[in-house]
């Protein structure tokens, strides 16, 4: 197959051609291309081509946004948290898992304050806490400052 | 509440002032965001890149809409699109390419009977995994051009190039997409 195509002399410029299927040549242009197509095989082969390259490109058919990407872009708010993590979902789930296991195991090895209550004490007061902040109280400031 | 107002509290129209003639959000959504998802796949051939890039779009339109004044929306729109899939290349160098083989290709409106949709839709992937091998300047010029059906001129003001080059990397692109997809352009009708 050529590969160039030359204006004045036998041949038409590929990208011509390319741009004949696409209309965006001038009325001049296109009538010259269109009298040289008639007389030269070669030219309206590529410009098949070109044609054929772009119907191939123009039946990709319009895809349907996914319904939860619809739903987020609606709540920008979420939208944006997710974005942060964005594509890092597994490395972010992992460091997040991977934190909570170094300080569970590091946990077990510092030695528990006098003042820290058992677990249980915990619970009991955190629910106290919560019951106290229902009611209306400054109680969520103090747990966040133990 | 209109679905405008239900933004505004994240502070995305500069603190709750929402232009009178802004576009609203949820119109802008439901009218694009099926074209910018598939520009984003287009580009990227990979379908959480697609949506990650998709929201990157939607949240900067979304931010932008407080500055948009009326005019040519979806060539802003193209714009976004670009410049954010250009981001996303600087940061990545490369995306994958061979993420097509990984997943189920999306959903896609078609009115085709099953056996059809089937053949059609393993040409789509071919021609899909030809059109992310070009490279990313030539892969823009393409997907505006062949699949949002926008003029040179157009083309020209979302990738802020001359008109020349335009029509020079759609050439381009379509040499490049002739050779991977020989066999099936000469099979062609």
């Amino acid at each position: 197959m050529t590969n160039f195509y030359y204006y004045g002399g036998r041949h038409v410029e590929r990208e011509i051609l390319s741009a004949l299927i696409d209309g965006e040549l001038s009325p001049t242009e296109r009538r010259f291309v269109h009298e040289h197509l008639q007389e030269c095989s070669a030219c309206r082969e590529a410009a098949d081509e070109f044609g054929h390259i772009q119907g191939m490109m123009g039946d990709l058919p319009r895809l349907v946004a996914p319904e939860a990407f619809v739903s987020a872009a609606l709540r920008p708010k979420k939208s944006i948290g997710t974005k942060l993590f964005g594509g890092k979902r597994k490395f972010v789930a992992g460091g997040l898992a991977f934190t909570a296991v170094g300080i569970t195991v590091a946990g077990l090895f510092v030695p528990q304050r006098a003042s820290t209550p058992p677990i249980d004490v915990f619970f009991e007061r955190q629910v106290s806490l919560h019951a106290g902040e229902e009611s209306g109280g400054q109680v969520l400031f103090a747990v966040n400052n133990r | 509440m209109s679905s405008r107002l239900e933004l505004i509290d994240d502070g995305a129209y500069g603190g709750g002032q929402v232009p009178e003639d802004a576009p609203d959000w949820a119109d802008i959504v439901a009218r694009y965001a099926d074209v910018v998802y598939t520009m984003a796949y287009r580009l990227t051939g990979d379908d959480e890149e697609a949506r990650d890039l998709a929201q990157d779009v939607l949240i900067r339109l979304h931010k932008g809409l407080a500055r948009y004044q009326q005019g040519n929306f979806e060539g802003w729109l193209y714009r976004t699109t670009v410049n954010a899939f250009r981001d996303r290349l600087r940061k990545r160098k490369r995306l994958r390419e061979d993420a097509l083989a990984e997943q189920e290709p999306p959903a896609m409106r078609t009115g085709r009977i099953v056996e059809e949709a089937v053949q059609q839709q393993e040409l789509f992937e071919i021609v899909q995994r030809a059109l992310v091998k070009l490279p990313p300047e030539y892969r823009e010029a393409v997907v505006l051009r062949d699949l949002e059906g926008r003029s040179y001129e157009e083309i020209a003001e979302i990738l802020e190039i001359p008109p020349g080059t335009v029509r020079s990397r759609i050439h381009r692109g379509r040499e490049a997409l002739r050779q991977l997809l020989e066999s099936y352009v000469e099979a062609g009708p």
